[in-house]
């Protein structure tokens, strides 16, 4: 369920990321001197003209997928080296293109569900662009190199393509390729979060609340929007399911240990309820969508964890601190009217 | 309805993308399948050469004559004409070259091939310019620039105009290294008297093609130079090496009516002795 939920979201990124990629490379061509990939029909945004059938499978099935190549007939272009060089890099430059203005959007703060689609196509955008940059066919790494080193020929023996395909499968599975991926990847983020997600953390914030380590280490940032909301927020990557269970468990041994205790809360009025239709602590999966915690202390102040993520690309945990209860809300000390079930639940 | 054929052909067209890669299983069926549901002139093309190829040139001829009364195109034509070239019958070749070219949809590219290679074996069609037509064209994909380009450089050795043979050459392998054509740059070499290059270019021919290839090549080269005792001694060799008569006819028509004139007959005779 997790995989499903994580390739849908990724979809609409790889679609548009693919097909600009494939349309820059026919388009550049044409204006090179050939021809070859307008008559196949490939200067066309219509994405499936340029979706490959093993390439999107490969998609559901291995996570990662790839587009149908751009054919092209070298011996048209004037000065071949150079001009292959350009018609090849005009994919990834077209990702790059793709990120800045979706970097540029994020800038304007659309809000909460726009970034959610943002953010995976600027970093799918961003992936499509390093990645493409290997130097093993087929990508456009093992075209662009032959082309810069001297004495080298644009077009290299293709009879071994399909054992570079196996070789870039084992380098994806095996982590060699994240060795490149993931350094550039958290420097993307960290260019994303600069655009979206840094603020300073409040100054009367209580130490209580401090992000573990991890957090910092693994690029969460917090994010200005929701400063109004909450007092503190931090942004995470959802690529696994632990970081939020390893910051749940952080935050909850932290909150006991400086003496605050647990809350069962609701939004509507529990007088109007019975005991038994109150929400436990407990809300929804940590792995999937959203999921609240409150606790509270003897001085009254409540503090409440809220998590709320889009498996595979990005989740916000909010930390609110109130000083004393909302109105809207309807606390309960849940320890102290269910002990037993307390006892339970922990 | 043609959309709707199409659309019943993509689970055997899926089913054809995994059989590739099981070399073993027959693809034969699920093309014949697909084009007896979806009546697209490519996988008639594709049926008609799987048929060739497994059941022979007889059968296929049979299915491209049934396969062409009903939906006459180019591509049936193209390809089944290829079959009758790959078995040197010119006649049928040129029968099926001139049937695509009556027909009303044209695929750029389903004669052109057909009618490059007939070109250097007919007399009636203009080799120069078929050529000529090829790199005209800016929309071809790369085998057929550098097929044209080869035989362009083919044509410049014949008049002897080493330098143009020598900067069309150059244009190719500038973009790649075909084997193939290092014969053609030992032949400007030796025209050049430049030996060292020469014997280069046939390192690189050596290492990388059959060794019986760069025999045959070489009287070719031997022949365009004017060397006749070259030539006989290089067409000897290729066939020892296993190079049939028929496909150094098929090779180049020139190099095999020299095989059948006296003159070598007689050095053959002279060898035996």
């Amino acid at each position: 369920m997790f995989f499903i939920v994580k390739v849908l979201f990724l979809l609409p990124g790889l679609v548009l990321g693919l097909t600009v990629h494939e349309a820059s490379h026919a388009l550049t061509a044409k204006w090179l001197g050939d021809g070859l990939s307008q008559r196949m029909g490939r200067i066309s945004l219509n994405p499936l003209r340029h979706l490959s059938l093993w390439g999107t499978l490969a998609l559901f099935v291995l996570g990662f997928g790839w587009g149908k190549p751009v054919p092209v007939n070298i011996y048209n272009f004037k000065r071949p080296k150079l001009d292959y060089l350009i018609c090849s890099l005009a994919g990834p430059v077209s990702n790059v293109f793709l990120c800045v203005i979706l970097l540029g959007v994020l800038y304007l703060k659309p809000g909460w569900w726009v970034e959610m689609v943002i953010a995976p196509m600027f970093l799918i955008n961003a992936i499509l662009a390093v990645v493409n940059l290997l130097p093993i066919p087929p990508l456009d790494g093992s075209k662009i190199w032959p082309c810069v080193i001297p004495g080298m020929r644009p077009v290299v023996s293709g009879k071994w393509s399909t054992l570079w395909v196996v070789v870039l499968i084992v380098g994806l599975y095996s982590g060699a390729i994240d060795k490149v991926i993931l350094p550039t990847m958290s420097k993307m983020e960290q260019v994303m979060g600069s655009a979206l997600l840094y603020s300073p953390r409040p100054k009367d914030f209580p130490e209580v609340l401090k992000a573990p380590q991890e957090a910092y280490d693994k690029n969460y940032y917090v994010n200005p929007y929701d400063v109004n909301r909450s007092n503190w927020c931090l942004r995470f990557r959802t690529d696994e399911p632990y970081p939020a269970h390893n910051l749940i468990s952080f935050f909850e041994k932290n909150l006991i240990r400086h003496q605050f205790h647990p809350l069962a809360y609701q939004l509507s009025d529990p007088n109007k309820l019975a005991d038994t239709h109150w929400q436990l602590e407990d809300m929804g999966d940590p792995n999937l969508g959203s999921w609240k915690k409150g606790w509270i202390n003897n001085q009254g102040e409540l503090i409440v964890v809220t998590i709320e993520y889009m498996p595979a690309v990005m989740g916000v945990i909010y930390i609110d601190l109130f000083k004393g209860i909302p109105e809207t809300w309807y606390l309960i000390e849940y320890r102290n009217k269910h002990p037993e079930e307390f006892e339970r639940s922990n | 309805m043609r959309l709707v054929r199409q659309a019943l052909t993509a689970p055997v067209k899926l089913a054809m993308n995994v059989c590739a890669f099981f070399p073993k299983v027959d693809k034969l069926r699920l093309v014949e399948l697909i084009w007896k549901i979806g009546r697209e002139p490519e996988y008639a093309r594709l049926y008609i050469g799987l048929t060739g190829h497994k059941k022979g040139i007889e059968a296929a001829r049979e299915l491209a004559e049934e396969v062409f009364r009903e939906n006459p195109s180019d591509q049936v034509a193209g390809m089944m004409g290829a079959l009758e070239f790959g078995e040197y019958n010119l006649g049928r070749a040129k029968n099926w070259l001139e049937k695509g070219k009556q027909c009303p949809e044209k695929n750029p590219e389903s004669l052109l091939w057909l009618e490059l290679n007939l070109a250097d074996h007919l007399d009636e069609y203009d080799e120069q310019a078929v050529v000529t037509k090829i790199l005209s064209r800016r929309d071809l994909s790369m085998n057929f620039t550098r097929s044209a380009l080869a035989v362009q450089a083919e044509i410049f050795l014949r008049a002897r105009n080493w330098d143009a043979a020598d900067a069309v050459l150059e244009r190719i392998l500038r973009v790649e290294d075909v084997p193939a054509l290092r014969w053609m740059k030992w032949t400007v070499a030796k025209a050049r008297g430049d030996e060292t290059e020469a014997q280069r270019q046939l390192n690189i021919a050596s290492t990388k093609t059959h060794k019986a290839i760069p025999n045959i090549f070489l009287a070719l080269g031997w022949y365009y130079l004017g060397d006749i005792e070259n030539t006989r001694q290089y067409l000897a060799k290729a066939q020892r090496d296993g190079i049939t008569k028929d496909r150094i006819i098929q090779i180049n028509r020139e190099l095999g009516a020299f095989l059948e004139s006296d003159s070598f007959a007689g050095e053959k005779g002279e060898m035996a002795s």
